[in-house]
């Protein structure tokens, strides 16, 4: 299962992908019986999508995270700067042979 | 220079000891103000709604019976978020059982069980010599520092279907998670390869704590402690001090291994894990060969270049001393389930310890149910008492004294090895070790006599008294019989088919294949062997050169057999080689030791046979090629015995009335 079909269901069986970057006045039109989705970018912003259309396109924009998955993000982040840390104060402390 | 001389080392070491044993259980989710709910067969929704909320120590604090109350049990979930890690991630109830999920994820547990090795390392004796006088040369150590990261990082790449399930939220094909990867095996290698350096002259005397400390990073396919032998076998290359002809011929087979590794079969490592592929494809295999051909070079170059630090009254301490606290975790673990979560995380466990707290529990028809205890096999832990007894017993007929710990470890042996219920290593280790007792008294001939015909009797009896009694057709036909019955709708492996157009046929194979199946009888392995005969499907080059090292995926995914009762492996390192190594690799290695064992043999004293003899017949029924421990400490002993004299090799000091038990002391060979 892709990442826009885990987040925001199955394609609708007359999808038709539409050029929206290259329309800068495009309005999404608001689906009612799709049940809107909150989506999550990288940083934790939100956005309400109403539509598989604007939901797909969001998504395949890179707004495809939980904030669990951000979080989880930003914890790697951390976490490889704080191996990188040790790594280089080991190499401190054997230089200087503290220990 | 700069020194920390204000800081108490020990003291720092200690309060170390303390956050690691404490501070991952008690992450708790800051913002949750409620208190952990009080689990019950009833209710247990507080956990269903509010996963990762609560931290270990407050679900004890709410629920103190679950530490000792056998019906809860702790099981690790290595795919959560770090943000849960220590924290009850679900909550289940079966039957009357809890099952409590606690976060323990694989990245974190590399840095915290990494630590906790590195703690366990510190403890070895450091060596007397600085490292100069070892001639590593800076350059030759990072070097083989890198290149043993890079395996182990590789080997992460190579095994992404395992992986998959235990990293939560990486994307194996970003550059981040491959340096993130690399950096975390980097640090606790480096480290580890540091301490272990300066402690490489006792590294062989402490080598019976494997058993207790096995190093499998939960979340991993990976022994830490495997790393060690890694580096010393690629020192032992870069110093031109390696294994010159093992490595033209395994090179040259890795090649032939590796290419015909075309397709992919997944084997879940379960109680392997750790010393076994995950899965037989091309990566994987390339990764295996690299890993054995290493792992064989850091062990044998080990040895060769500390064997004269090795003391073997140390190492029968330390074995005596292993015994010992593999008896009591286990006992504490089967009693406390809390205990036996710990057990798992802190020692690297492959495979939770037992939770049957009754040691001495039989069952309906008064069998003994075997009991493992703290390690992950019955079988390969009573061979290990079963060799325990045989070398404290050693120790006090050349001592004529026993100090308190081999007093206590012998006490502990010998319940561990009733306990696992390993019979075969319960009579070989009666019998050695009271010939061991007798071998210098006057009465030995009378009294070898009378023991080899109470060992027939004691044989007897364990084999069965109605087993002897079937004629000699139905005996060496059980094999065939059951590869059959497990045939898969009509599906036969290439074995199977050979088996049944050949069998009985009066030719050679088919005499060899009679004698190996009279055997497989009597240590009733009739059905397990026949199993593996039903799935083992080799080429007609698969069956002579063999699949590669360490590698049973394509020996259990590649042909369908009808079910089992349970997941059985082949109980039989001789079978596991041959997946291995072929028929030619089996037969070359036995012909290698023969004449090995011939060119040394008048140095090879009566113990030195004793143990190649028990460690030839539990080859032949365990598993114990595929369990770290054992692995390593039987090729120790078989380099050892082979290459070296066995006077200085098992040389017990402060000896009294002490006489040789070989011909002629020669110069150590090497």
């Amino acid at each position: 299962m892709s990442n826009v079909e885990a987040i925001c269901g199955e394609y609708p069986s007359n999808f038709e992908k539409a050029d929206i970057a290259s329309d800068p006045n495009y309005v999404f039109v608001n689906d009612p019986n799709y049940s809107g989705r909150q989506l999550f970018d990288s940083e934790g912003s939100s956005v309400i999508v109403n539509s598989f259309v604007e939901c797909e396109h969001y998504v395949a924009g890179g707004w495809g995270f939980t904030p669990i998955q951000s979080l989880e993000i930003t914890l790697h982040n951390y976490l490889f700067i704080f191996v990188a840390i040790l790594v280089g104060v080991r190499f401190v402390l054997k230089k200087y042979k503290v220990f | 220079m700069l020194k920390l001389a204000n800081i108490n080392y020990k003291m720092a070491i200690y309060i170390f000891i303390l956050f690691l044993l404490i501070v991952p259980w008690l992450n708790t989710s800051i913002d949750f103000k409620q208190n952990a709910g009080i689990a019950s067969q009833e209710d247990v929704t507080f956990y269903e709604i509010n996963p990762c909320k609560v931290s270990l120590f407050e679900f004890l604090r709410s629920n103190p019976k679950s530490i000792y109350q056998n019906h809860f049990h702790f099981r690790f979930n290595n795919y959560s978020s770090i943000s849960c890690f220590g924290r009850v991630s679900g909550l289940t109830v079966i039957d009357s059982d809890f099952f409590i999920s606690i976060g323990t994820n694989t990245f974190i547990n590399i840095i915290f069980q990494g630590l906790i090795c590195l703690l366990f390392l510190k403890f070895i004796t450091r060596n007397k010599l600085s490292i100069s006088e070892n001639k590593v040369s800076n350059l030759a150590k990072n070097i083989s520092i890198l290149l043993t990261t890079y395996l182990f990082y590789f080997s992460v790449f190579s095994e992404k279907r395992f992986y998959e399930k235990q990293l939560y939220y990486v994307d194996f094909d970003e550059a981040f998670y491959k340096a993130l990867v690399f950096l975390l095996f980097y640090f606790i290698i480096y480290n580890l390869i540091d301490i272990a350096e300066n402690r490489s002259d006792n590294i062989l005397n402490f080598l019976p704590f494997l058993f207790i400390f096995h190093s499998v990073i939960s979340g991993t396919n990976i022994t830490l402690f495997s790393s060690i032998f890694i580096y010393f076998g690629i020192i032992s290359i870069i110093r031109k001090e390696s294994l010159k002809k093992f490595n033209k011929i395994t090179v040259s087979l890795s090649v032939i291994w590796i290419l015909n590794s075309t397709e992919s079969y997944y084997f879940e490592p379960g109680k392997f894990r750790g010393f076994t592929s995950s899965i037989y494809e091309f990566n994987s295999s390339i990764y295996w060969c690299i890993y054995f051909i290493l792992l064989i070079n850091g062990i044998w170059y080990l040895f060769k270049t500390k064997s004269n630090k090795f003391k073997f009254d140390k190492f029968i301490n330390n074995a005596s001393l292993t015994s010992i606290v593999l008896l009591i975790l286990g006992y504490l673990g089967a009693n406390l389930p809390l205990i036996n979560f710990f057990n798992y995380y802190y020692f690297g466990q492959q495979k939770f310890g037992i939770s049957r707290n009754n040691p001495f529990e039989f069952n309906s028809w008064a069998e003994k149910i075997s009991w493992r205890g703290f390690y992950t096999s019955a079988e390969t832990i009573g061979e290990f008492y079963g060799l325990c007894i045989i070398l404290i017993l050693y120790s006090y007929s050349r001592k004529k004294t026993i100090n308190k710990i081999e007093t206590i470890g012998f006490v502990a042996s010998f319940l561990g090895i009733y306990f696992s219920n390993n019979r075969t290593s319960m009579l070989l280790a009666f019998l050695f070790s009271v010939y061991l007792l007798i071998e210098h008294k006057s009465y030995k001939r009378n009294a070898t006599l009378l023991l080899s015909f109470f060992g027939m009797i004691l044989l007897t009896y364990l084999v069965g008294i109605d087993d002897l009694t079937y004629e000699l057709d139905f005996i060496t036909t059980r094999i065939t019989a059951n590869t059959n019955s497990y045939s898969f709708e009509g599906i036969n492996s290439s074995f199977s088919r050979w088996l049944n157009t050949n069998y009985g046929s009066g030719g050679f194979l088919s005499g060899i294949f009679g004698f190996f199946s009279f055997i497989g009888y009597f240590l009733n392995r009739s059905q397990r062997w026949g199993i593996f005969f039903a799935r083992y499907n080799p080429t007609y080059m698969e069956s002579i050169l063999g699949s590669g090292p360490l590698s049973l995926g394509q020996v259990y995914g590649e042909t369908p057999i009808a079910k089992t009762e349970t997941f059985l492996l082949p109980h039989s390192s001789l079978l596991s080689f041959l997946v291995y190594f072929g028929f030619l690799g089996v037969i070359v290695l036995f012909l290698l030791l023969i004449i090995k064992f011939l060119n040394n043999r008048k140095s090879i004293t009566t113990l030195g046979k004793m143990i190649i003899l028990f460690i030839f017949i539990n080859f032949l029924k365990n598993d114990l090629v595929n369990y770290f421990a054992p692995f390593t400490l039987y090729l120790v002993f078989m380099i050892g015995i082979l290459n070296y004299n066995n006077n200085l090799f098992f040389k017990i000091s402060s000896p009294s009335n002490y006489k040789n038990t070989g011909n002629e002391t020669k110069e150590n060979k090497k």
